[in-house]
């Protein structure tokens, strides 16, 4: 029959096993956060980009930008769609398509809905139906 | 065939409706009657089975907000924290009461631990107040402004993450619900709130209580034959349901209720406020007018309303800068850090010391200043509640659908897309009908706030009541308007330390 000291060494080992697992949960983390997705690198499709007029205000703007591959030639042909994005959650994000104004220069006209600081995302599709995603931080949109 | 109702004379029809006030007075709504809801509340397991799923949200935010998107538009940890979470915890608190202590994830956790791991310390006596949760709720506010939390789901997640670790560590070490009383900032937000909720966990016959040997409501409910051996816990939070009065310190969990032998504590319908009008003995608190720090807290819940919104509209830049300008700052924690002293603590001492000696000099209530600024603080609280109702209703009904593309995408992300393409066009409801919804929830606000600092000023000032009132009655007025005015000014969220 089991005693006291029984009972009180069992405890010990199940508590050193809870520390024990506890541990493992926050290594687990650990890894998990180191396990982020890259970025998409795909195709070395590099961006420059504007926007106009400046500052950048809530209002309708058009953002131009230029795509070129990696030996610095520019990419014609792509169809990319520009999104919008509020860095706070539960915000409607803004699309747009672009067009190509000269070969490989595009423009996009977006419409910020508020002030604050926005994410502009590109989705591009390149004329081989390659698909590639690049990011442009537009801090500080000023309220009307 | 249906018999003519018998007509009554007036003075019969004058008492069958007093008879009738008298019985809903005696008889207040008791959601655990209800069919269905009653049923499952008095569940033993019913904290359990409201808590897992809450739980697997959570671990789910956590996994999302370490290892998903980047952007919190379209994060589950962001868009579910910042957006659903803080909305429904509002309003179920407005419709009900402190649900989400009721079915809290990290409750689940500590109660788990806790079966392999008897906490061996109490909580030390010196400790034994708000004044911990209250710094923690103010850093957590100035943490959510400088780190701009809500725009990323890694920090949102190590937030999370960081209050399960909290828990388990203060409940591990401290014996009885020591994290949820004496440190839990979210807990003393929901406590303060629910002082305005229309409903109570409550006794429902207090003779039945007299009669009641066992006292099993907070001893909880032992072996006959053994009472080392606790069958059913009583209250954890030190709350003896027949001298409880009111919400503060009560998470719901209903521990009361399944200890009960005589089945005499309910959930019952009161006066939304209404425990805020008077200052009795409260078990496990005390009289609120000597509590320094809840009173303290109130304060802190009124005023940090004002500055989380603040923080999240165009003056707030203009601010920053004149500041960095006059005083040559260029740390933003500096810049905010002084922004928060001035909006949570010099604005208050001022406004509330001003009010305080009007009404001890003016009205003549015999009481020192700090006294009637600690009794008339908690007559702040509703007008508090009121502002981060229109907050995070704010955010809660314009974001409301967010949740679905948010979840569609995270399923597409991890490669089975299920729910289909994201409908990124899916968002809420529009500003049309929830800005009047926000000036709805401030006015409410205002009036709970009038109503509880009248109700004070007439028991505190029998021959000038106005006057006592007055001076308590403008400062609800001007803190209104601030709210108003803070909720017609055009959003502008940046990620201040982002940007530098």
């Amino acid at each position: 029959m089991m005693n006291w000291d029984d009972l009180r060494g069992c405890r010990r080992v199940a508590s050193r096993r809870v520390w024990a697992l506890l541990m493992l949960a926050g290594l687990t983390l650990f890894v998990v956060t180191g396990c982020r997705r890259p970025a998409n690198d795909e195709g070395g499709i590099s961006i420059t980009e504007s926007i106009t007029p400046q500052p950048v205000r809530a209002r309708a703007e058009t953002i131009s930008f230029r795509l070129t591959n990696e030996s610095h030639q520019s990419v014609a042909g792509a169809r990319v769609q520009v999104e919008g994005d509020m860095n706070h959650p539960g915000m409607a994000p803004l699309f747009a398509d672009a067009h190509e104004t000269t070969p490989g220069n595009y423009q996009a006209n977006l419409n910020f809905t508020m002030g604050g600081d926005w994410v502009v995302l590109f989705h591009i599709t390149l004329s081989d139906g390659r698909k590639v995603e690049r990011q442009m931080d537009v801090k500080g949109v000023e309220s009307n | 065939m249906t018999r003519p109702p018998r007509a009554l004379s007036p003075a019969a029809e004058q008492q069958q409706l007093g008879e009738q006030e008298e019985f809903l007075e005696s008889q207040p709504f008791d959601l655990l009657t209800v069919p269905v809801i009653g049923p499952l509340l008095r569940w033993r397991h019913s904290r359990t089975f409201l808590q897992i799923p809450l739980f697997a949200v959570s671990i789910v935010m956590i996994v999302e907000g370490l290892a998903g998107p980047t952007l919190a538009p379209k994060n589950l940890a962001t868009v579910l924290t910042w957006v659903h979470f803080r909305g429904a915890l509002v309003l179920a608190i407005l419709c009900a009461g402190n649900l989400f202590c009721l079915s809290c994830p990290f409750m689940l956790a500590r109660n788990f631990m806790r079966k392999w791991i008897r906490p061996r310390f109490t909580w030390p006596r010196l400790l034994r107040n708000k004044w911990i949760p209250i710094a923690l709720f103010v850093a957590l506010l100035f943490c959510y402004e400088l780190f701009s939390l809500w725009s990323s789901p890694w920090l949102t997640s190590w937030v999370i993450v960081g209050y399960f670790a909290a828990v388990l560590i203060v409940d591990s070490l401290f014996t009885h619900a020591t994290f949820c009383k004496y440190v839990c900032p979210i807990g003393q937000f929901n406590f303060i709130a629910s002082t305005v909720s229309p409903l109570e966990v409550a006794v429902r016959d207090c003779e039945v209580c007299d009669g009641c040997q066992t006292k099993d409501c907070i001893r909880g409910r032992r072996e006959p034959s053994s009472a080392l051996v606790v069958l059913q816990r009583g209250c954890e939070l030190a709350l003896f349901q027949p001298a409880k009065v009111g919400n503060m310190d009560c998470t719901f969990c209903l521990d009361c209720v399944h200890a009960c032998p005589h089945d005499n504590i309910g959930i019952l319908s009161r006066l939304p406020g209404g425990e805020l009008m008077s200052d009795p003995q409260r078990s496990g608190i005390g009289r609120f007018s000597r509590r320094n720090d809840i009173a303290a807290l109130a304060i802190v819940f009124c005023f940090g309303s004002l500055m989380n919104a603040f923080g999240m509209v165009s003056p707030v830049y203009t601010v920053e800068d004149w500041l960095k300008r006059i005083l040559h700052f260029q740390s933003q924690a500096a810049v905010l850090g002084l922004l928060f002293t001035a909006v949570v603590v010099i604005e208050p001492a001022l406004l509330l010391g001003l009010a305080a000696w009007i009404t001890h000099a003016w009205a003549g209530v015999k009481s020192g200043w700090l006294s009637i600024a600690v009794r008339y603080a908690y007559a702040l609280s509703p007008l508090g509640f009121g502002m981060w109702l229109a907050h995070y209703g704010y955010h809660f009904f314009t974001g409301l659908y967010t949740i679905v593309p948010v979840t569609q995408y995270a399923f597409a992300e991890i490669g089975w897309p299920i729910l289909g393409d994201p409908r990124w066009t899916l968002v809420g409801l529009p500003k049309t009908v929830v800005e009047p919804l926000e000036f709805g929830f401030l006015l409410l606000g205002l009036i709970g706030s009038l109503l509880v600092a009248w109700r004070l000023a007439h028991d505190d000032s029998e021959n000038h009541p106005l006057r006592a009132f007055a001076p308590w009655g403008v400062l609800c007025a001007i803190l209104f308007l601030c709210c108003v005015w803070l909720m017609t000014q055009p959003m502008d969220m940046r990620a201040t330390m982002l940007a530098g």
